[in-house]
């Protein structure tokens, strides 16, 4: 590598970190800085007092406004009420992520496997159609979402967040795994099938250990789409029953006073999962899509 | 014969239909019935004008004072973010992929707003280039660009560059993870080949890294395109679709159509025919990179 070419490196480098970095860094800013001083002109480019209680406030909303309560005498300045849901809503965030990330691997390899290896009638129609389908614009969509979920009796619960984020999460995931499979051979499951396996056995026994790289980015790909989801969540949800972070992060925006503190705390709370996961899966998530990308 | 048959069956009804129920439950089943709602007068706030009015309500949408402007700004937003994000990513890609010290970090660096909301994002955006407190505006000012704070989001393009700015950081992340796993997987002997021949780097770039890359850039042109065109997060946290509906995209106007006019004819019929354009520029796309039909096998 020329000296040339390693400070173009260089500079390329620094350029993406700044455009990456610094609205994260501006937020971890406002996140730790009060109201007051968040809204003085001109803006602080550090917090004067770096304090946490933004986060206090967002983890745990009662016992934060019992201190201030204690403390001053009054809970200060404007505090929205939808905050008190945040906690609620991780759990609820990491358990319909998690579930798709589970139906993804269980229900999109499956489907994937059946349309690339096996033989019936209308199968081409049934895979685009399974393509198409993410074609959908989403408001064409939710309100029939309405109607359909009333007759469940299943408007704003989880079980019906995790069907909606499961059908627009799936046809990514069929096309992905279906351009995997192309690339494995099918000689070796017909050796496995003259053996008396069953197609699903073939599956489970000899295909899935093949594929693992390019299900695992499946399972992030999805974990991702699942966890960022803001539309469907907000409209199929009413209480703290269901709703997940992006939505209760859209709700605080929608204050008639915009607690930005608390907004910028709870984004970054938001983000921890997905760090993590591509700190540990960076390899395999670049791995896994190699193949599936050579057809 | 026919146990084999009846296994055959078995197997593929346990593969399909894990993955169609929700498919068709939650995608094709309202799609059709937001198609029949389409050809229907269907507005809450005049249930008494309830009735078949055919295509009527596709003719009346065309008409209305909103529908140019939003498909104008439908167009400018998808022809500013598509070509940005398709460049950008596969440069960003090509950087990530080459060896140097730091560049695990840079990989995941660049990864990192694939986990954000856009609606975080969004809001994160919408303060820096707030009018009284943000940080833009006070940068600007202490360099002597402007005498005095401006309202960046009452404006009309600018509005529309912080939307499309919020849109891209979020949305570059999934090709770049594209881009770059297709660019590991180019064997290194075609370079070799190609620097033995004497081909340049740009020739080298459009003969060996594109001609690799372009299913890829198909599957990447298809989901840049899908997110454009169904945008709606950032410009719901951002703008509300102001100032002067500049921001209100197509989508939106289909939102507000539903939940602020109530007009669920109108908006089923402006969401048909966004999945029309959407199906039609798939079509199109996979026409003019001649990858010829969508195939199962390889």
């Amino acid at each position: 590598m020329g000296r040339g070419e390693q400070i173009a490196i260089g500079v390329a480098v620094v350029l993406v970190a700044i455009w990456i970095l610094f609205p994260i860094v501006w937020m971890v800013n406002l996140s730790l800085q009060t109201e007051p001083q968040i809204t003085t002109v001109p803006p602080y480019y550090l917090p004067p007092t770096p304090t946490l209680r933004n986060y206090e406030f967002v983890l745990n909303a009662e016992q934060a406004i019992k201190e201030r309560l204690k403390y001053f005498g009054i809970a200060g300045e404007f505090l929205p009420a939808v905050a008190a849901q945040y906690p609620r809503g991780i759990v609820n965030s990491v358990v319909v992520a998690l579930t798709i990330v589970g139906i993804n691997l269980v229900a999109g390899t499956l489907a994937s496997y059946t349309f690339t290896r096996g033989r019936f009638w209308g199968r081409m129609k049934l895979f685009y159609a399974s393509i198409v389908g993410r074609l959908i614009p989403p408001v064409a969509v939710v309100v029939p979402y309405y109607i359909i979920l009333f007759g469940l009796r299943m408007l704003d619960t989880i079980p019906a967040v995790i069907m909606i984020h499961a059908y627009f999460t799936l046809p990514l995931t069929i096309w992905v795994l279906n351009t995997y499979l192309a690339t494995i051979p099918e000689d070796i499951e017909d050796a496995a099938r003259v053996d008396g396996y069953s197609r699903l056995e073939t599956l489970r026994k000899i295909v899935f250990p093949l594929i693992k790289p390019g299900i695992v980015a499946i399972g992030i790909i999805s974990f991702m789409m699942s966890w960022t989801e803001f539309f469907f969540a907000f409209m199929v949800t009413k209480t703290e029953a269901a709703r997940t972070l992006p939505v209760i992060i859209g709700f605080m925006s929608a204050q008639p006073v915009k607690p930005v503190g608390i907004i910028m705390a709870s984004g970054l709370i938001a983000m921890i999962p997905a760090l993590i996961i591509i700190a540990v899966f960076r390899r395999y998530l670049i791995r896994g899509l190699v193949a599936g990308a050579v057809r | 014969m026919c146990d084999a048959l009846k296994g055959d069956l078995r197997d593929i009804l346990i593969g399909l239909l894990p993955a169609l129920v929700p498919l068709f439950l939650f995608g094709f089943y309202p799609l059709a019935y937001a198609a029949y709602v389409s050809l229907f007068r269907y507005n809450l706030k005049y249930p008494s004008l309830y009735g078949f009015v055919g295509g009527g309500n596709y003719v009346e949408v065309t008409q209305t004072y909103y529908f140019q402007g939003s498909l104008t700004s439908s167009v400018i937003f998808a022809v500013i973010a598509i070509p940005i994000i398709l460049f950008a990513s596969l440069a960003l890609a090509m950087l990530a992929a080459r060896k140097f010290r730091g560049s695990g970090f840079v990989q995941w660096l660049i990864l990192v707003p694939w986990g954000i909301p856009y609606v975080v994002a969004g809001l994160d955006w919408k303060w820096i280039f707030d009018s009284n407190y943000g940080l833009f505006n006070a940068v600007l000012l202490n360099l002597g660009l402007i005498d005095s704070y401006k309202p960046w989001l009452t404006m009309q393009w600018p509005a529309m560059i912080v939307v499309i700015i919020s849109f891209i950081w979020v949305t570059l992340p999934l090709p770049t993870l594209l881009f770059l796993a297709g660019i590991q997987s180019i064997p290194q002997e075609l370079y070799e080949a190609a620097l033995v021949d004497g081909a340049r780097a740009v020739a080298r770039f459009r003969a060996i890294t594109f001609t690799w890359l372009k299913p890829i850039f198909l599957i990447v042109v298809i989901l840049t395109t899908l997110l454009s065109i169904q945008v709606f997060d950032p410009i719901y946290v951002i703008t509300q679709g102001g100032p002067a509906d500049f921001t209100a995209l197509i989508t939106y106007f289909t939102f507000q159509e539903m939940f602020t006019f109530l007009d669920f004819g109108h908006a089923s019929a402006l969401a048909f025919m966004i999945f029309i354009v959407s199906i039609v520029l798939i079509f199109a796309y996979f026409y003019v990179l001649r990858l010829g039909r969508l195939r199962l096998r390889a």
